[in-house]
């Protein structure tokens, strides 16, 4: 908006936006601009106490951008959910977009910008940039260098291209942590650089070549729906069937119907199999050497199934995999007919940049002077190899905005405080084309700049964040601008923005394939974390206490082995390992992990900062053991075992089910042939089973309940961090994990089973099921746990004096005791941040307190009036959305009256797959799960 | 000194105290620890106790500042040290009142020279125990709302909880032992308020007394009350391990939730209450030179009575495999193949070790008469009904789901509140062999062939009657 006046403060403008708020949920939220702390006896107009209100933003993770509805309580964010209007979202969210919402109270947060290490005001550093800017203009940019992460914003890549105009000489590099150079190069040279790809539509086959579409890369909370659609029982024809190819286990080759374990390197080979069985039959694909991967079941099924499925498959490669096997997926891709079909292709438009090696070049070669670090933090991230971190005090001046002084703001000039997204004006455009528009929720803590605004203070520009963003999407709505502005704002989504589909020429000349060699040594393959990614999420107390998906490892990393290498090696559980690859050393401790391809050494990476808050602090930094040209995948390292040991934090030890039917599945010929398979694993018919104590009645009123259907459940632990933000759940630190005190109230259990030739995976999340009759409640002394009369098992945390007994007789142990002052302890660790995060709706618990789920009751109990303010006092179907629920990508939770006939979850219990965990013991858990069906290709599943 | 128990010829009984044991000599030897100049060696380990009681007290003070954290339990071992140690007190404090009650409703009159002696050692017991569920609670000071007080928010306690039938069933036991105990003590503070010299003493003893003054209608009243306590504590002593076994067994936990527990745990408490009683006997007979009124025969006594219950429990444990495999319930089978031979193998060998094979040993007489072995079979007994109630609690390591099973290992906070209760007992002890009579001087003269004159058995009276 042009017309607005031209020296407007982002607070300022906050206060216009919210007088001018149309609807309930678009009114911009903020905490009032006035400084005085005004109590709400003078509120303001619209605002009710207590009543929380939505705003629609969006947030990205590199490239991955989600739309996302932040929860606004008097003014601080304290919840975040995902938009249902945005395609990537679609109403979930991931852990890490859950767990921002503590990143922004973080007290590891820079509040002022620093110079040479000395504070300096926003002021100064404005004046600074104004200044750079000015002084870059007298020689066309020479030597200025502009260092972006992948974040897709177009108000950004506006300015920048601007700013190229203005400053010929400008040079500007991209890195990110999670390493797209490789997957941008294989574009490259096949001609799609200019495109990006996204799993669309139903895909019938998914090939996964080291790829981690769950877990780690790309958008994982599309691709979870995706995935859960594929999974979709009502038509059992139309089951997607997913091969993997992978040296670690992933939460994507966890939930795989074939998986194969093999080293990163021969990852391609068996690609390369695969691609010349599709070239014998005909497919238009490069000639490739004959490889003994051929010889291999699975490549000849996989290569079958993708015949057969022609136009309704996908092929994705991993970002850790080399640039030509990129290539050889996507002419796979294209020669499957797949582009258009599950592949969406869509015009990138951003400015064009460089990879960060050619920067350590340039840095070397002498020709930049400064080094604007918009964002990223290569000095961790980067491979060690490249020695970027000492690169950067070589340059004259490094410009660094950061949240925190991370390990590149610790090499920096100056520092620049970064507003966090719930505190900026920004706009994302996700790899899909759709545009959404960042929108704060709360005036910037601390004084600090977006990276919108630094960028136009180079421009000589001192516009706010909010105008710029306004500027860009102008145009896309000539009439009635301001109208449209406020329904973007509303949605979350500017529709009108289209995405530019474009007809993409696929080269085969540029493809060179280079077979993989057999290197001496040990392979090392980096991957990212589950929890903390490459390291960005590392300071998040949040995250490094969510258990890994597979080891359930906190707060830690650990060199993952097979267990067969290990045993070689002469390894156990805990050995410290000295690991070292081309003059580089790096100790840390071993666990073994079953799946995990031999003779590899799996390294996440992200651990052991430096910088930037003492929780990142924890765990390894393996970085430095990253070869430059080999980032993900180096061979040739050696593996000595040390006799000192490590210990690890795990939430869950015990990795075997014992043959117990509490995880229940089948395949999908079995469940064909007989559907109420679930039933043969009960030991008491249910007519056998009597009550000791009178029979509940659960047919009056609003009876809860909760369905988690197992088929669309991943593992991802999404909802866990969910329930840890919604519920006040403190974190108690990896030594108290570490003698089995994790406080979460839904934990993810996870099995697995080699009886066969395959690693077979199974999990199950857990969290209190609120039995009818539940065993926790006769034996407490005090009454403090008791049934409400809406069937909730509830807790009086002030009636409670601890004894631990309904732990005890609890048979999912899913009680969480208080054993210390947890929620005191991290006020002390986290300052007053953690409690403006809190939600005002859930008591925080004292210690000496037993704590559980609580089905969300607060909201339960929020709809609960809404119903009776606003209608009969019957609360509909879908009113109330727990936090687990809300956030799953998959939607396996579903929750609701089971008194009504029309009720989603009452659908859901009336499927033959539906079972109760430990029926036997007659407790009449209200959660209750559905079996998980697999679609193994039957010519594998004999193993 | 005390060479050979000669046979009475008539009804070949063992006479039940030795020469020199006279009514003069019983009162002596019975009231020389509390006459003494009390001996360096009194207050040395009144001086270790009180130490021990400060670890108590410094262990608990931290607990409460801090949080039940300091402990070594964990979810899904909510119980550790804390509940091993007080069904382990609760045990030890049974034999008292099975010797002082039962026995006395049997007519055992070889009860007479060990039941004092015992019976303070289950009152202290009881305390021990009792300061487990006090301060096991993770809001310790909100303790008084398992007690059924009115108040005005109307909020009763959960009558269907095992902990709070445990609440009443442990006060109720050890009121009655107190009240037991004291009404025992009665004649023999009389005797020794007679005996004092000094002015304490005159006072002490005069008051406990209650005026006391040996007169037949004191008596009358005196045999009858404490016929009707016996009568009224004798239940006692099943009730209460069977409601602490409740605790157990009346939750679901695959290993707990048994039938068998209520009997299985009464005989392993007076098995581990008669372990406790021969292991402070054997010592204090000899320090206090009451050989001749605890004789080797009392002590062989309850020899037998350990080697009963010990094979009782040992039956018990034999059984609850048994019933393990035959209910068909998996979950029950692996829990004792997992006592058996999972993490916690050793402390279940432990305890069938003692618990089950050393006292196998007691069928010897060689065994029951040699003091030292004795004294090394009752430790031994004792260290196993620990291990069985940390083998037990322990169970809870290994339930339903494997994905939450977890391990259990006490912190030094654990074993420091365990050594300050031993602090708390033997502070107690020690005060009680000071300043009370430890052996019932009354009832011991009334099984002196004096006391008991017979026309038929001639002039044995030397060797005492029956």
């Amino acid at each position: 908006m042009t017309d607005a006046p031209i020296n407007q403060s982002r607070r300022n403008f906050l206060k216009v936006v919210s007088a001018g708020a149309l609807s309930i949920n678009t009114a911009a939220c903020l905490r009032k601009p006035a400084e005085a702390i005004l109590p709400f006896a003078r509120r303001p107009e619209d605002l009710v106490p207590g009543q929380a209100r939505y705003f629609a933003t969006c947030w990205n993770v590199g490239e991955s951008v989600q739309g996302l509805l932040v929860r606004s309580t008097d003014g601080r964010p304290t919840k975040v959910e995902g938009n249902p209007n945005h395609p990537m979202s679609r109403g979930a969210s991931s852990t890490w977009a859950q767990a921002s919402v503590l990143e922004l109270y973080s007290p590891e947060r820079s509040r002022t910008p620093l110079r040479s290490g000395a504070p300096a005001t926003l002021e100064e550093a404005e004046a600074m940039l104004l200044a750079l800017g000015q002084k870059a203009a007298e020689n066309g940019g020479a030597g200025l260098t502009i260092l972006l992460d992948a974040r897709p914003s177009p108000t950004l890549h506006r300015l920048l291209a601007e700013l190229k105009t203005k400053l010929p000489k400008l040079g500007i590099f991209s890195h990110d942590g999670v390493g797209e150079d490789q997957r941008r190069a294989g574009a490259r040279a096949v001609g799609l650089q200019d495109y990006t790809l996204t799993p669309t539509g139903k895909p019938r086959v998914i090939a996964l070549f080291d790829a981690d579409p769950l877990g780690t890369e790309g958008d994982v909370v599309a691709f979870g729906r995706l995935y859960a659609e594929g999974r979709d029982l009502t038509k059992t024809e139309e089951l997607s069937r997913i091969y993997s190819v992978e040296p670690h286990l992933s939460l994507s080759g966890a939930n795989a119907d074939h998986r194969l374990a093999r080293r990163g390197s021969q990852v391609g080979e068996v690609l390369a199999a695969v691609a010349r069985i599709l070239r014998a039959q005909g497919l238009n694909l490069p000639e490739l050497p004959e490889n003994a991967e051929a010889q291999t079941p699975f490549a000849s099924s996989l290569a079958e199934d993708l015949l057969a499925h022609r136009g309704r498959t996908l092929v994705l490669v991993g970002h850790r995999q080399p640039a030509h096997v990129h290539s050889l997926g996507l002419l796979i891709n294209q020669a499957l007919g797949n582009f258009g079909q599950t592949l969406q292709l869509v015009k990138r438009q951003e400015v064009a940049s460089e990879p960060l090696s050619l920067l350590a070049q340039r840095i070397d070669e002498k020709t930049v002077d400064t080094l604007v670090v918009l964002g990223g933090n290569p000095a961790f991230d980067a491979a060690g190899g490249l020695g970027f971190a000492d690169k950067l005090g070589q340059v004259s001046q490094v410009i660094h905005l950061g949240m925190t002084r991370d390990e590149t703001g610790a090499k920096s000039a100056w520092h620049v405080p970064r507003c966090h997204y719930l505190e900026a004006w920004g706009d994302l455009r996700s790899r899909d084309g759709t545009v959404s528009v960042q929108q704060p929720l709360i005036s910037p803590l601390y004084p600090s700049l977006s990276e919108l605004e630094v960028v136009a203070r180079l421009l000589g520009r001192k516009e706010s964040g909010y105008t710029l963003v306004r500027e860009t999407h102008a145009k896309l709505a000539p009439l009635g601008f301001e109208k449209s502005w406020q329904r973007w704002l509303h949605d979350g989504v500017i529709t009108e923005a289209q995405p530019e589909a474009g007809t993409p020429e696929v080269r085969v000349d540029g493809f060179v394939w280079r077979p993989a060699g057999q290197e001496a040594g040990v392979e090392l393959d980096f991957v990212l974390d589950p929890s903390i990614l490459d390291g960005r999420f590392a300071p998040s107390p949040w995250l490094q206490e969510l258990p890994d998906p597979i080891t359930k490892l906190v707060w830690d990393n650990a060199a993952l082995v097979s267990p067969a290498s290990a045993a070689r090696w002469g390894l156990k559980n805990g050995t410290v390992a000295k690991i070292a690859l081309q003059g580089k050393e790096v100790e840390i401790g071993v666990w073994i992990q079953p799946g995990t391809a031999d003779d590899v050494v799996i390294l996440p990476l992200g651990y052991g900062r430096t910088e930037g808050g003492k929780y990142g602090k924890s765990g390894v930094a393996v970085g430095a053991l990253r070869p430059a040209d080999r980032p993900f995948i180096a061979a040739g390292a050696t593996l000595t075992a040390t006799s000192r040991t490590y210990d690890f934090a795990s939430t869950q030890l015990e990795t075997s089910l014992h043959d117990r039917p509490h995880v229940r599945s089948a395949t999908k010929t079995d469940f064909i042939d007989g559907p109420n398979f679930v039933q043969k694993f009960e030991i008491f018919e249910p007519d056998e089973l009597k009550s000791l104590w009178e029979e509940p009645n659960p047919k009056d009123g609003h009876q809860w309940g909760m369905a988690i259907d197992l088929n669309a459940c991943t593992a991802c632990g999404a909802c866990t961090v969910a329930c840890q933000a919604e519920n006040n759940i403190p974190w108690v630190g990896k030594e108290e994990v570490k003698v089995g005190r994790e406080l979460h109230w839904i934990r993810i259990d996870r099995y697995f089973e080699e009886t066969q030739a395959e690693l077979q995976f199974q999990t199950q999340p857990m969290a209190c099921a609120h039995c009818e009759t539940a065993p926790c409640e006769n034996v407490c002394p005090v009454g403090a746990t008791a049934h409400s009369p809406e069937g909730l098992n509830d807790m009086a945390y002030n009636r409670c004096i601890g004894t631990r007994y309904c732990s005890n007789n609890c048979p999912y142990k899913v009680r969480r005791f208080n054993f210390l002052d947890y929620a005191n302890r991290n006020d002390a660790d986290y300052g007053m941040g953690i409690a403006m995060q809190r939600n005002p709706d859930v008591t925080v618990r004292f210690r000496g307190v037993m704590e559980k789920c609580t089905y969300c009751v607060q909201k339960i109990s929020r709809a609960r009036i809404d119903a009776k303010v606003n209608g009969d006092g019957n609360i509909k179907d879908g009113a109330i959305v727990t936090a687990c629920q809300s956030v799953c990508p998959t939607q396996a939770i579903t929750f609701g009256n089971l008194n009504d006939p029309n009720a989603k979850v009452v659908a859901k219990k009336a499927e033959p797959r539906n079972y109760a965990v430990a029926a036997e013991l007659n407790i009449r858990p209200r959660t209750t799960y559905l079996a998980k069906i697999s679609n193994p290709n039957p010519k594998l599943s004999k193993g | 000194m005390v060479a050979q128990a000669h046979p009475e010829p008539l009804d070949r009984r063992v006479p039940l105290v030795d020469p020199p044991a006279t009514i003069q000599q019983i009162t002596e030897s019975v009231a020389a620890p509390m006459e003494w100049k009390a001996p360096l060696g009194w207050w040395l380990f009144l001086a270790g106790s009180l130490s021990c009681l400060g670890i108590w007290l410094g262990s608990v003070g931290y607990l409460f500042w801090t949080g039940t954290g300091v402990w070594g339990v964990n979810n899904p071992v909510g119980w550790g040290f804390d509940i091993v140690n007080f069904v382990w007190w609760v045990g030890i404090g049974h034999a008292g009142t099975l010797i002082s009650a039962v026995l006395f409703l049997f007519r055992q009159k070889w009860r007479t020279s060990i039941n004092r002696f015992s019976e303070a050692m289950t009152l202290f017991a009881v305390v021990c125990a009792l300061s487990f569920p006090t301060i096991h609670i993770g809001r310790a000071w909100l303790l008084y709302w398992v007690m059924p007080i009115p108040n005005q928010m109307a909020v009763w306690p959960n009558f269907r909880s095992p902990l709070l039938w445990d609440v009443f069933a442990v006060s109720v036991y050890g009121s009655v032992s107190a009240l037991f105990w004291f009404v025992g003590l009665i004649p023999d503070l009389a005797t020794m308020r007679d005996r004092a010299t000094k002015k304490w003493q005159q006072l002490f003893y005069g008051v406990l007394a209650l005026g006391w003054r040996s007169s037949h209608r004191h008596w009358q009243h005196y045999e009858v009350a404490y016929l009707l306590l016996a009568g009224l504590a004798t239940p006692l002593v099943l009730s209460v391990h069977s409601v602490v076994s409740f605790d157990f067994a009346v939750s679901q936990i695959p290993g707990w939730h048994t039938t068998i527990f209520p009997p299985y745990f009464v005989a392993g408490a007076i098995f581990s209450g008669f372990g406790m009683v021969m292991t402070l006997m054997i010592i204090a007979r000899s320090i206090f030179k009451l050989e001749h009124l605890v004789t080797r025969h009392h002590i062989e006594n309850m020899a037998k009575v350990t080697l009963l219950t010990g094979s009782l429990v040992g039956y018990a444990y034999a059984m609850e495999f048994f019933v393990a495999w035959y209910s068909g319930n998996p979950y029950e089978r692996f829990t004792f193949i997992n006592r058996m031979f999972g993490p916690y193998w050793w402390a279940y060998w432990s305890m069938i070790f003692c618990n089950v094979v050393v006292p196998q040993a007691l069928w010897f007489q060689s065994v029951r008469r040699n003091l030292g072995v004795l004294f090394v079979i009752s430790i031994l007994v004792n260290v196993g009904m620990w291990f069985e109630r940390y083998v037990i609690v322990l169970t809870l390591a290994r339930d339903t789901l494997p994905s939450s099973w977890g391990s259990y290992s006490p912190t030094i906070f654990d074993f420091s509140t365990y050594l300050g209760t031993f602090g708390i007992f033997f502070t107690f002890f020690t005060l009680f062999v000071r300043f009370l009579p430890m052996v019932a001087i009354a009832e011991v003269k009334a099984v002196l062939p004096e006391a008991n004159p017979h026309h038929d058995d001639g002039h044995h009276a030397a060797h005492g009657g029956h």
